[in-house]
């Protein structure tokens, strides 16, 4: 067997080509079945984009093998390079949820989906307005429907 | 789409969809009054199915007997679960006491005085006048604490002590109402190996909207005692507190305010 590791190729919506270890790509469930087939093209990924690509591949990359470790060392390591990796602006990280979700990446799709439920926890709805420039696009009576429904909120 | 400068941005509907599943009910509430497109996203009935069933299970397994009851699996005309778990709440929120309004007196308008008083010898022994909120108090329960007083005089030898009387009143800062919290012989004393002793004394009951009225209420007071050794015996700190007596316990802040509050603004004075 080569001791080389082998390597698959992916193509990103813009044309980017990356390339990565097939264990990393083998985590990512849809594109697995390719990948296990020995598929030696360019896998096209039309849904992501080069930029978006390259974080994911970033964190998949530090994350494979470290998540399962024992090691508290390593998993403290591992928590604060999250902590950095995702401080990126909300756009991105609407970006990599998707990217997450259409390429089923477990990990990665658990921790940004989380990341804004815990934005949006603990906030009234003007907060959440403001942190996610949404505007009120209710009519007064509709409002007073919606907040009808959950009357039982304290401080709505 | 161009991104503003402050990296903020709204999310797309799918996102909406894939983060609503890990949204607890409080905050798939709030995030469903948004705009319309949360409230599409936040309102889809399968999401309020977990909290339901754990919050009320009850509620749950009642909806699944009218759809079986129907002859179908899932009965289109059920009731929502958004609409159970709201109903849930409304039961369980009415189990408990209504809120109470705000007291209308403040811990500002008031103050505290503890006389220690020998009455056969027409000596005050020491007296603390001081605003109530310039006691210490132990987190936010009725209980006040005003150490290092500087008692005028030590206690008469014990076989005078009957005619010594601690009281304890609470005065509106205006003097426009004053109440008698507690007035003990010297004799009512529970006394602790230390020294320090106890006053313990029931009060009337509130007038209406005093917010406690289930079972009495005492009025405590602690003084604590110093120069035990030399055999001088004088006040070094006072502390005075109301508690439940049913419930053995202090009473909050704000209940000790309405109860106070229901004696002290007598509309008859003035």
């Amino acid at each position: 067997m080569s001791s080389k590791k082998k390597v698959i190729t992916l193509r990103s919506s813009d044309g980017e080509i990356f390339e990565v270890e097939e264990a990393v790509a083998l985590e990512w469930l849809t594109i697995k079945p390719l990948v296990e087939s020995g598929c030696t093209d360019a896998i096209p990924l039309p849904q992501v984009t080069g930029n978006i690509l390259a974080k994911v591949i970033e964190y998949c990359k530090k994350h494979i093998g470290a998540s399962e470790s024992e090691d508290r060392k390593i998993l403290y390591e591992l928590e604060s390079w999250d902590a950095d990796f995702i401080k990126v602006d909300q756009g991105t990280l609407f970006d990599l949820i998707r990217a997450a979700d259409y390429l089923t990446i477990k990990t990665l799709f658990e921790f940004t989906c989380q990341t804004v439920a815990d934005t949006i926890k603990h906030k009234t709805i003007e907060e959440v307005r403001h942190i996610f420039r949404e505007s009120n696009d209710f009519t007064p009576e509709e409002e007073k429907e919606i907040r009808g429904k959950s009357w039982w909120l304290q401080g709505l | 789409m161009a991104m503003p400068a402050d990296g903020r941005s709204p999310p797309p509907w799918e996102v909406l969809l894939l983060v609503s599943s890990r949204l607890d009910p409080q905050t798939l509430a709030v995030s469903s009054c948004v705009c319309k497109e949360w409230s599409h996203s936040m309102s889809i009935d399968s999401l309020w199915k977990p909290p339901c069933a754990s919050h009320f299970p009850s509620l749950c397994l009642l909806r699944s007997a009218s759809s079986a009851a129907a002859g179908v699996q899932e009965d289109p005309a059920a009731v929502s679960f958004r609409r159970l778990y709201a109903l849930g709440q409304r039961a369980s929120l009415r189990r408990r006491s209504p809120p109470l309004p705000k007291p209308v007196l403040s811990l500002a308008d008031v103050a505290f005085l503890v006389d220690v008083r020998s009455t056969k010898h027409d000596l005050d022994i020491a007296t603390v006048f001081a605003p109530a909120d310039e006691f210490c108090r132990k987190s936010e329960i009725f209980l006040f604490d005003l150490r290092a007083v500087d008692g005028e005089r030590q206690l008469p030898p014990e076989e005078e002590l009957e005619g010594v009387r601690v009281t304890w009143s609470v005065v509106l800062k205006t003097w426009e109402g004053m109440f008698m919290m507690l007035s003990c012989s010297e004799t009512e004393a529970r006394s602790e190996p230390s020294g320090d002793k106890w006053f313990t004394q029931e009060l009337p009951q509130p007038g209406c909207c005093s917010g406690h009225c289930s079972g009495s209420l005492a009025a405590e007071v602690k003084l604590g005692m110093g120069g035990r050794s030399s055999g001088e015996m004088r006040v070094e700190g006072v502390s005075v507190g109301v508690m439940s007596m049913a419930e053995w316990r202090y009473l909050s802040i704000d209940d000790g305010l309405r109860y106070l509050q229901s004696f002290l603004f007598m509309k008859d004075m003035k």
